[in-house]
């Protein structure tokens, strides 16, 4: 029974972290739509500004932000010279080749620059874990937890009260009538993929102290984002919330219950599953280009 | 993005003369392999590698049926590359059975395993398929990796006898001209295939599905050959490697496999049948030369496509192509 | 005794709760040119998708060439001598115009990958004949001269111009026309009608239209739809002049 409780909490925990990275994600397709396979890429840079900057002699908590601004930096060089011209209004298949290479670009120069090795991130809660009512809890997973818990709720809000995420959400919702309301899609465009490639970066930021840094340890991530995202609908910002939290908690009961070795292939399983049996996702936005 | 010359003779090329260039290409492919072969001899290294390079044209095809003909991006297809490559591993190891036919079980299954997949995915489209397609290769690379017939991490290595009938692969230079005859055979498969009916329907859903619905397609039937022809020409590519790999292990699933085949379709041209193969050689046989870093390699070739297709989605040759026009266009300027 | 192209009675569609047809009667007779007008809303673009086998209703019976194009997949409907044009015009854009056709000729192609290889000979005659079909239909749609343009850099009346050719080349017994003359100037209307009336021959054509002035042109007989209902059947004058389809008229807001 402690058991259960101990894997059901650090599933929950879990599906706060993978929530942040498919909450960018899901903001991308929703305005873009495009399924950005570079996603794990920016969660690798992340990771790595972070670390290079607390080398730099910045304090962990003051190397998150500071990391973000740089991934959304690099995202916004890659934003107007790449994504700008090769991915809006192109055939689809267009936008999975380029963000697929750009990921594969991001993470051989990851390689060529810092190494092929994962590197440790430094963190001041480090191995620290916390005891509360019987159960153990590492001080950096309730970190994340916090952390992830905060930024979605001020994004969330920040989506609903201020003009520019309305926006956001017109031009989801439907880009021509958000053009002909005289809304600047491409500009609210660009907006919407520097936010979701900056979540991914914080996510990094986050999770790096966790797994350490490696080129690329956003695979299994955003193998992970891709099942919340679409079992939440593509492009739903509370469905993403509500899949991370289903696919945290399958996940930790899966390794603590099933088997640890066949645990990368769960993601997988779900992705397929999902895709073939409900691919308008949980929420039921249907969004899917079917025959 | 296709060069639709290529299936559907246009005026000035009709039948006739397209077999006759159909003829000439392949006289010309006979040439350059022959003259490959010869003028590589005595460089072991370099043939086992020219034999690689082969197999791997023969994969970024079997990708290109599924990029360049239905114009989906098939993330996963390294598992049926790496279902050919382990087939024959396995079958030699376990059960003793000679390569050539752990090469045909190899296909077989491919085929067999493609019918299933493609039911369940080819429902879906773009971006949908990818992911569904990849996470099919990041479950068979998992069960690899799990396995023990399949020798867990350490895969498979130490083979007795790679050979094709009276040929044995172990010499570079049959290795070299055994993989370029499979090559080509398998470039004149696809350039009638091009010219049939099932090429033109491919064409057709490739530019839109919708319409060639109304145009009496069976759109779902002809993707689904699409994918069971293309899932035996990865697995014999996969069996193809062996001779230069010596070795199978989990890594042979890994998705940077089918981007490798992406770059290497897309540089060369996705619509033109020879464009993967040329492609696949660029892709291979120039980092050797260079002696580039394997990231390197992958860096430069990455921003190239990107470059490509920002510039020229149909590929390099659409580039050169727009170049040649230009050049002319100037001409003709000059002169009137 | 009158031979039926098209017979739909009682045609139900409903999406989840909303009905979009509320039994639906339509009888075509072979080789006419008929008009299916109504507001937004009024259920016309589904009962379309529906007569061509793309949408299969909820309940109903229709029956086009003698096909219950309900129970059968909508590209053996195409099979069968459907022919449709779309709203958004559809043409293969990488292709030529002459190419578009002789893409569009797969219909007829007789030539499996195994036929393509032992049978060139064959093959080669049957290339010649969608290359005479395609010059024909080039000719009847005013195309020849663009015959070797890229087909997406054509002005937006002439692609739908081309579109009708694409599906001339399988020679359908029956066209559907989903709004042809939309977002055409007056000259490109004009020419659009004269290439209707001159393919109708041999063939019953079906329109949905905005433009009241071509349905006019165009229509022996239209159905005025108005929210998932037939309203009245009968001449354009008529029908236009009928109280209840002007009452559905001034009722809505009808631009598109």
């Amino acid at each position: 029974m402690d058991l259960l409780l101990q894997t059901l909490i650090n599933g929950l925990i879990l599906g706060a972290g993978y929530a942040l990275v498919a909450v960018g994600l899901t903001v991308i397709f929703g305005t873009l739509h495009i399924v950005n396979f570079a996603h794990g890429a920016f969660f690798a840079l992340g990771a790595y500004a972070t670390l290079l900057l607390e080398e730099a002699g910045f304090p962990y908590l003051l190397a998150i932000p500071a990391a973000v601004l740089c991934v959304a930096a690099i995202g916004w060089a890659l934003e107007t010279t790449i994504v700008r011209r090769a991915l809006y209004d192109q055939g689809e298949h267009g936008s999975i080749i380029v963000t697929f290479a750009l990921s594969q670009a991001i993470v051989a120069a990851i390689i060529l620059t810092v190494g092929p090795d994962p590197l440790p991130v430094p963190s001041p809660f480090g191995q620290a874990a916390v005891s509360a009512g019987g159960f153990f809890l590492s001080a950096q997973r309730l970190f994340i937890a916090a952390a992830s818990v905060a930024v979605l709720l001020g994004f969330s809000v920040w989506l609903r009260r201020t003009v520019k995420g309305q926006q956001i959400l017109a031009v989801s919702q439907n880009a021509r009538g958000a053009l002909y309301s005289g809304i600047n899609v491409p500009l609210i465009r660009s907006l919407s993929f520097l936010l979701g490639i900056s979540a991914a970066g914080l996510a990094g930021a986050l999770i790096g102290p966790m797994i350490s840094a490696f080129p690329t340890m956003g695979d299994a991530n955003v193998i992970v984002a891709f099942t919340v995202v679409i079992l939440g609908g593509l492009g739903s910002i509370g469905g993403a919330m509500l899949g991370a939290l289903v696919i945290g908690l399958g996940n930790a009961l899966f390794e603590t219950y099933v088997s640890v070795s066949w645990t990368p292939a769960l993601g997988w399983i779900l992705v397929i599953l999902v895709l073939l049996l409900r691919p308008q996702g949980l929420m039921g936005r249907a969004q899917l280009d079917r025959h | 993005m296709t060069d639709i010359t290529e299936s559907a003779p246009g005026p000035r090329a009709r039948g006739g003369s397209a077999s006759l260039r159909g003829a000439g290409l392949m006289a010309l492919g006979i040439a350059a392999v022959l003259a490959a072969g010869f003028g590589l001899d005595g460089d072991p290294f370099l043939l086992n590698l020219a034999g690689y390079t082969c197999g791997f044209a023969l994969f970024a095809l079997s990708v290109n049926v599924m990029l360049g003909g239905l114009g989906e991006v098939p993330l996963g297809h390294c598992m049926f590359y790496g279902l050919g490559a382990y087939a024959p591993a396995m079958t030699m190891h376990h059960l003793g059975l000679p390569y050539e036919a752990g090469v045909v079980i190899g296909m077989v299954v491919a085929a067999a395993l493609a019918a299933p997949i493609g039911w369940l995915t080819l429902h879906l489209t773009g971006a949908y398929f990818s992911i569904v397609s990849w996470g099919l290769s990041g479950v068979a690379m998992v069960t690899a990796l799990n396995l023990d017939v399949t020798g867990g991490p350490l895969g498979l290595f130490g083979f007795s006898r790679l050979a094709v009938g009276p040929f044995d692969l172990s010499q570079p230079a049959t290795y070299f001209f055994v993989a370029a005859a499979v090559l080509l055979a398998v470039l004149a498969l696809l350039y009638h295939i091009r010219s049939s009916r099932f090429g033109r329907a491919m064409e057709a859903i490739r530019q839109g599905p919708h319409l060639a619905r109304s145009l009496g397609i069976d759109v779902f039937r002809e993707r689904l050959k699409a994918l069971v022809l293309s899932a035996p020409i990865a697995a014999l590519a996969g069996a193809l490697s062996l001779p230069y790999t010596q070795i199978v292990t989990p890594e042979v699933m890994s998705v940077l496999r089918t981007v490798d085949a992406l770059l290497a379709a897309l540089i060369g041209g996705v619509g033109l049948i020879f464009g993967p193969a040329v492609g696949a050689v660029i892709f291979t046989i120039l980092p050797q030369f260079l002696d580039l870093d394997p990231n390197v390699k992958v860096l430069v070739f990455s921003l190239l496509i990107i470059l490509v297709m920002v510039a020229a989605p149909g590929g390099l040759h659409q580039l050169w192509k727009a170049a040649a026009a230009r050049l002319t266009h100037a001409r003709k300027g000059d002169a009137s | 005794m009158t031979v039926w192209a098209v017979e739909a009675e009682g045609v139900q569609k409903r999406y989840g709760g909303v009905a979009a047809l509320k039994g639906v009667d339509l009888r075509i007779p072979e080789g006419a040119i008929h008009g299916l007008i109504g507001p937004n809303g009024a259920g016309k673009s589904t009962m379309f998708d529906i007569l061509c086998g793309i949408t299969k209703p909820t309940s109903g019976r229709v029956s086009v060439l003698g096909m219950d194009v309900a129970a059968v997949p909508a590209h053996q409907v195409a099979q069968g001598g459907v022919g449709r044009t779309f709203q958004r015009t559809a043409i293969f854009r990488d292709g030529s115009v002459r190419e578009n056709l002789l893409l569009a000729s797969f219909g007829r192609m007789r030539h499996s990958v195994l036929h393509r290889i032992l049978r060139a000979g064959t093959w080669r005659e049957d290339m010649a004949g969608f290359e005479s079909r395609a010059d024909a239909v080039l000719d009847t749609c005013g195309l020849t001269a663009l015959a070797d343009q890229p087909a997406a850099s054509l002005a937006y009346g002439t692609q739908r111009r081309l579109a009708v050719a694409i599906m001339l080349m399988n020679d359908p017994k029956i066209l559907f026309l989903d709004e042809p003359v939309a977002g055409m100037n007056d000259a490109e209307t004009a020419e659009f009608i004269a290439l209707v009336r001159d393919i109708a021959r041999g063939r019953t054509i079906v329109v949905v239209e905005h433009d009241m002035a071509a349905i006019g042109a165009l229509c022996s007989e239209v159905l005025v739809m108005v929210d998932g209902l037939p309203v009245v059947s009968d001449t354009p004058e008529r029908a236009l002049a009928h109280p209840d389809v002007v009452a559905a008229y001034l009722g809505t807001d009808d631009d598109d």
